[in-house]
């Protein structure tokens, strides 16, 4: 069966969302391909989802989300679940047996790659945890500043405005008069479209105690203080705020809400302190609150086609331009395989599939679609996160409200990049949850294995309430320089049974560059536990937790001598941009050099990663690309600067 | 199990519950998952044993007038046997953590078919009524959302313990 139109968009997650919703508002016809289901479209999909979470013992960010079985393959006695959900994407042990059953196939030879993400309507943004930050005008210059990395294509000043249809887009929260100080230019008459959230009580005890406080980075000093973050996260509107997305309705910002209630306002935030992964409430942003318009739209068309995976890109016999793609359809039993023409074509995954697909469908895996660069799937980058975290002297309620509603941005720019990485700190509201999985684990621990002593009663209640009340989690989302060695690859013959495609293969490490800054957050930790009163209890564990493989290394000039980083969930990297196609993917618009009609959307494209969640920037470039397309289609023809 | 005698040991489990939680009777009954509970459990273990586990538990906590001499009582009848012990901690994790975790297959305690003899999350309201939330002075993840705003005041103070 072949389909016809003017753009077939491959995912609908937020890149997808955004250039689906801008072109049909523009009068174009789109089709978005979701290889996953569309579970949270819907009241009782949604609240499906929610009794998932509630009962999954495991409440790791994929856990409200089903595997998806597939009707028509046989279950395999290795139980490995289809893509849709890829919880068994976890860092397994280089080596491990277990990589059989793995999606990832680790090859790098010392740390994993630890993030993972999700294929359903709507994408990661399901489970995420909306930090909504810009990145800074030295994050695009890092070759001319400081001497590593590359320079973006184009600078923060003109991708600032994108960014402002992104965060009005996503709706974001917060006060633009908090926000100039992070060093991040706004133009004086912009505000966000929702007032802040509001800091939780752990940030204004933290705030009180590093008043004043600087630390010390190679021989400078950089102010610790508490700032608010912007949140992709319901809150009040902000009275005479301007909308800059020409389909917006006249008047106030109108929050969005639950996708299967248009009629109703968006609920604020109210506290479910459960946001990754998921919002009951949906006043946390998700792609289908971007989807939801622009299947609406009756000024152009969209169709969202779930449970469809895309296996290949086929070109024209020239090998110019992009002529069909190639999908097998699991909404029947059997699968059938289905074709997509269309005008213009963007792949929309994420850093991982959209290199992925691009590799798989090469007259050979080396060469690969769009790649004369040969950069496809290479400077494969993430946050690396150092999680270190404290027992504060005092109560502060933790396990109360978003996850993280304020940070340390201090350390984010500095001539010390020079030398090594820069960080964000995240302030984490939620205890130990992310680095020890309380408060699980306060109970087991303290009612004890089958052959310890049992603590019960009111020494169990008093010591659960004492300790709970006073975690606090101190996330330091290290910059990652692009190297050509950290890459995502695939090879004939290494294949995901199921559903025949190729499993991604991994290169992952972390240069001297990033180590050396993860020692020196390490001892910046130190000090503001030191400084608050604190007592740290941060570990590094060689052996991983919970049967998962850490990156651990050690590094003379950490606090212990000993670190050990987690994924951050921020696959950016592996189809870059740039100004010459001997050194780039895309073009400044995410335009394949090699294909016209090819848009390669997403974080992948970013060359480098700054200190900011990428989300957002990821967001403003799906604008810029959704611009982009519109003029080609209304030229009849790609148009290039 | 006739109907009398089985109240009878609901009672007892019960007030067992009470001693190992650090919760009282009203408010385990208010959970509403006391029953679902008393059920899990009654599937897993064998009907002599649980009688027997009940049975001593219950004369271990007779006139004891005050919590500590309960507590103290629970201490000495937990070194009677070693599975009292086993299954005592997965009394108090279900309670507490909404989950219920295997007690191993070698055990005397366990029924003939243990069906849910597994790691699980019996229900959600297993989950959400866990008792950890309410020792933590906070809510259920993703349930029992407690208002805008809610996070930015100081914890509550008769929910919060000074002393370790």
């Amino acid at each position: 069966m072949e389909l016809q139109y003017d753009v077939a968009i491959v995912g609908s997650g937020i890149t997808g969302a955004i250039i689906a919703r801008w072109l049909t508002e523009r009068g174009h016809s789109v089709v978005l391909l979701e290889a996953g289901t569309p579970d949270g479209n819907s009241r009782a999909g949604f609240r499906q989802l929610t009794e998932t979470f509630y009962q999954e013992t495991a409440k790791v960010p994929s856990s409200p989300f089903r595997a998806q079985q597939s009707r028509d393959w046989p279950v395999y006695d290795s139980g490995v679940e289809a893509p849709t959900v890829l919880r068994d994407m976890a860092a397994r042990p280089l080596g491990d047996e277990a990589q059989a059953n793995a999606y990832y196939l680790q090859r790098g030879a010392e740390h994993p790659f630890a993030s993972t993400y999700l294929r359903i309507a709507g994408g990661t943004t399901m489970h995420w945890m909306g930090t909504c930050l810009r990145m800074l005008p030295a994050d695009f210059e890092m070759r001319s500043r400081y001497g590593v990395g590359v320079n973006w294509p184009f600078g923060y000043n003109e991708l600032e405005p994108f960014y402002r249809l992104a965060e009005w887009e996503i709706g974001v929260s917060a006060e633009r008069s908090e926000q100039v100080a992070s060093g991040a230019p706004y133009p004086a008459d912009y505000e966000y479209p929702m007032h802040k959230i509001p800091d939780s009580w752990l940030d204004q005890y933290l705030a009180k105690r590093l008043d004043g406080f600087s630390v010390a980075i190679d021989g400078q000093s950089y102010p610790i203080g508490v700032t608010n973050t912007p949140a992709g996260r319901n809150s009040h509107p902000h009275i005479g705020a301007k909308d800059p997305r020409f389909y917006a309705p006249p008047g106030n910002y109108r929050p969005v809400g639950d996708p299967d209630r248009p009629d109703q306002f968006g609920e604020r935030c109210v506290g479910n302190s459960s946001c990754v992964p998921i919002c009951p409430a949906n006043a946390k942003y998700t792609a289908l609150k971007t989807l939801r318009f622009a299947l609406a739209s009756d000024r152009g068309s969209a169709s969202l086609l779930t449970r469809r995976i895309v296996t290949r890109i086929n070109l024209d016999p020239a090998g110019k331009e992009v002529e069909s793609l190639d999908y097998f359809d699991y909404s029947v039993v059997p699968a059938i395989k289905g074709r997509v023409r269309a005008k213009v074509y963007v792949l929309a995954t994420n850093a991982i599939e959209n290199a992925k697909l691009l590799l798989a469908s090469g007259r050979s895996r080396e060469e690969g679609v769009a790649n004369s660069s040969g950069l496809v799937g290479r400077n494969l980058m993430d946050h690396p996160t150092l999680l270190t975290w404290a027992l504060l002297r005092d109560p502060i309620g933790a396990f109360r409200g978003p996850g993280s509603t304020a940070g340390v941005t201090g350390m984010r720019d500095g001539e010390f990049r020079s030398k090594f990485s820069s960080a964000r700190i995240e302030i984490g509201n939620w205890g130990w949850s992310w680095p020890k999985i309380t408060p699980d684990t306060t109970v087991i621990d303290l009612v004890g294995a089958d052959d310890k002593p049992t603590v019960f009663g009111q020494q169990l209640r008093q010591q659960v309430n004492f300790q709970s009340q006073r975690e606090v989690t101190l996330a330091f989302e290290m910059d990652q320089l692009p190297d050509e060695n950290n890459r995502i690859y695939v090879e004939e013959g290494v294949i995901e049974a199921r559903h025949s495609e190729f499993r991604p293969i991994i290169d992952f490490s972390l240069d001297e560059y990033c180590r050396r800054g993860m020692a020196n957050a390490s001892k910046v930790a130190s000090a503001i536990y030191d400084r608050v009163g604190a007592t740290e209890k941060t570990e590094h564990n060689p052996e991983g937790r919970f049967g998962r493989k850490a990156g651990y290394f050690r590094h003379e000039d950490s606090e212990t001598g000993e670190l050990e980083f987690h994924g951050a969930g921020h696959l950016a990297g592996t189809h870059r941009m740039g100004n010459d196609p001997k050194s780039s993917v895309v073009d400044a618009d995410q335009r394949s050099w090699d294909h016209a009609n090819l848009y390669i959307a997403g974080c992948g494209s970013m060359p480098t990663m700054g200190t900011a969640n990428p989300t957002l920037t990821g967001a403003a470039l799906a604008f810029r690309t959704a611009q982009s397309i519109d003029r080609d289609l209304l030229a009849g023809k790609p148009v290039t600067p | 199990m006739e109907n009398r005698e089985s109240e009878d040991l609901f009672v007892s489990f019960l007030r067992l519950s009470e001693v190992l939680t650090g919760f009282s009777r009203p408010e385990l009954l208010a959970t509403g998952v006391a029953g679902e509970h008393w059920m899990l459990l009654k599937g897993c273990l064998g009907p002599r044993f649980l009688r027997e586990l009940l049975k001593s538990s219950g004369d271990a906590l007779t006139d004891t007038a005050n919590v500590e001499e309960a507590e103290a009582g629970i201490t000495r009848w937990l070194a009677e046997r070693d599975d009292y012990g086993i299954v005592a901690k997965r009394i108090t994790k279900l309670w507490y953590l909404g989950t219920w975790f295997a007690i191993p297959s070698n055990s005397d305690a366990l029924a003939a078919e243990a069906i849910h003899n597994k790691e699980h999350i019996p229900s959600s309201a297993a989950y959400r009524e866990g008792l950890v939330w309410k020792a933590m002075g906070s809510h259920p993840r993703g349930a029992k959302p407690t208002g805008f705003a809610s996070w930015t005041t100081a914890p509550d103070v008769l929910g919060s313990r000074q002393e370790e």
